[in-house]
């Protein structure tokens, strides 16, 4: 019961993009089509659920004034660690994501989650917590690429919608992301307005 | 005191950082044949997409390399025999600087200085814009996706990216313009015909700038290519062929 909650926590009550408001540089940047999204997706939540574990073993014997330092090299390890892999047996999705795998490492979520979480709470439920927040980030992102991609390139998953329609250009561009994104944060807030009231 | 305030955080921060160097050396250990293996296989495979096999040519010489203006230049002939006489054509890696890291692309030409293809190996643009340089084009829409396969058509093979198709045709000895009339796509026959004309490649829409290193680096490419020709052309009083 308590393993769902960290993860309903990271999906809905807490998640990352649209409630805490952290990671935008990815989500701006990955949420140009589907199977970008689904990909980062997957490469994040392992980094995070990677990360959070770790972080929360070695947790007691790191100082508070190294933590930062001890944080991000775990971090980077896992990354390069996906970078790697990508490389090797996903030659594709490198090639579509590009740069920001390596990114991974700088995207808050990560950094705020060991610090946030991971430090201060067991190995067990900090792995669930980096499940939800990455499952959270990952939901936000493909709803959201859903759109970009459908309004601004009208495709779906590469294949095209409706042929010879022009699309939206500002819909792949960043400021169609917030667009996108204002949209979504209200439906969340509508929604559980409706739930309290 | 000082034990706990420098030396244990010190020594913590080393064991930290010999983990993790092993653990990805080791992980490096297993992922680097297969990377190398992938980049060697791209590179054949570009050639093979630049010099098609149903063109005729043969590569009578693989991977050569010389240095001009302090820079390294790799180019690969191939031959073919037309009629009595031997008709060669080259291809060469080359890059120029994009949005966001270099574009590299392998480019075929014939002796005339015609584009015979063009492929881009390697990029690091905006996913959606300039990443678009490597989109491509399904004949399928979404719809027609499902029913096609529900009806057990086989899934057609993926034709070369929209982008890297308008390369071949063009003439390298004039200027090539960038055009921003909107994209052109496999099946608008009319702004092919247009664009051959004005000896022009579509700019990706909101990706000017990758358009332009593409061109720029074909344009760099050709230049090196010449003098590279020059280089190993036996000098005057020797039979040219």
């Amino acid at each position: 019961m308590k393993y769902l909650k960290l993860i309903t926590d990271g999906v809905w009550n807490r998640n990352p993009i649209l409630v805490l408001g952290i990671g935008m540089c990815p989500t701006l940047a990955v949420s140009t089509s589907v199977s970008n999204a689904l990909w980062m997706c997957v490469a994040t939540t392992f980094v995070l659920i990677c990360s959070n574990m770790l972080v929360s073993m070695v947790k007691r014997v790191v100082a508070e004034h190294i933590r930062i330092p001890i944080f991000i090299t775990i971090i980077a390890s896992f990354v390069t660690i996906v970078e790697l892999s990508l490389k090797a047996f996903q030659p594709q999705v490198d090639k579509a994501l590009g740069i920001y795998i390596p990114l991974i490492v700088v995207n808050c979520i990560i950094l705020g989650r060991s610090e946030e979480f991971a430090s201060k709470n067991p190995v067990v439920d900090s792995a669930f917590d980096g499940l939800g927040m990455g499952l959270g980030f990952g939901f936000t992102l493909v709803v959201l690429a859903f759109f970009r991609e459908l309004l601004g390139s009208n495709k779906l998953f590469g294949y095209t919608l409706i042929p010879g329609m022009q699309p939206s250009l500002v819909m792949i561009m960043a400021p169609g992301a917030f667009f996108i994104l204002g949209f979504m944060l209200c439906a969340m807030n509508w929604i559980k307005s409706r739930k309290k009231g | 005191m000082l034990f706990n305030d420098i030396i244990k955080p010190a020594l913590i921060l080393a064991i930290i950082g010999f983990v993790s160097t092993m653990a990805l050396s080791h992980i490096n250990k297993i992922t680097k044949a297969k990377i190398e293996a992938r980049i060697e296989m791209g590179k054949e495979e570009a050639l093979r997409r630049v010099l098609p096999e149903g063109l005729g040519y043969r590569i009578v010489e693989k991977g050569k390399k010389v240095m001009i203006d302090g820079k390294e230049f790799v180019y690969s002939i191939a031959e073919k025999q037309e009629g009595d006489k031997k008709v060669r054509a080259y291809a060469f890696e080359t890059s120029k600087a994009g949005y966001s890291g270099q574009v590299r692309s392998v480019v075929s030409v014939d002796e005339a200085g015609k584009i015979i293809a063009l492929t881009v190996i390697q990029q690091s643009e905006t996913p959606g814009l300039g990443a678009r340089s490597k989109e491509a084009a399904s004949n399928e829409t979404f719809l027609q996706h499902f029913r096609n396969r529900h009806n057990g058509v086989p899934v057609p093979p993926p034709s070369p990216p929209w982008f890297e198709q308008q390369f071949s045709g063009l003439d390298t000895a004039r200027p090539i313009a960038i055009s921003k009339k909107g994209e052109w796509r496999a099946d608008n026959e009319a702004l092919r015909q247009g664009l051959v004309a004005e000896n022009a490649v579509s700019a990706i829409t909101g990706a000017t700038i990758t358009t332009r290193a593409v061109r720029d680096s074909v344009e760099e490419g050709v230049r090196l290519l010449r003098k590279a020709i020059e280089m190993e052309t036996p000098p005057p009083g020797e039979k040219k062929k």
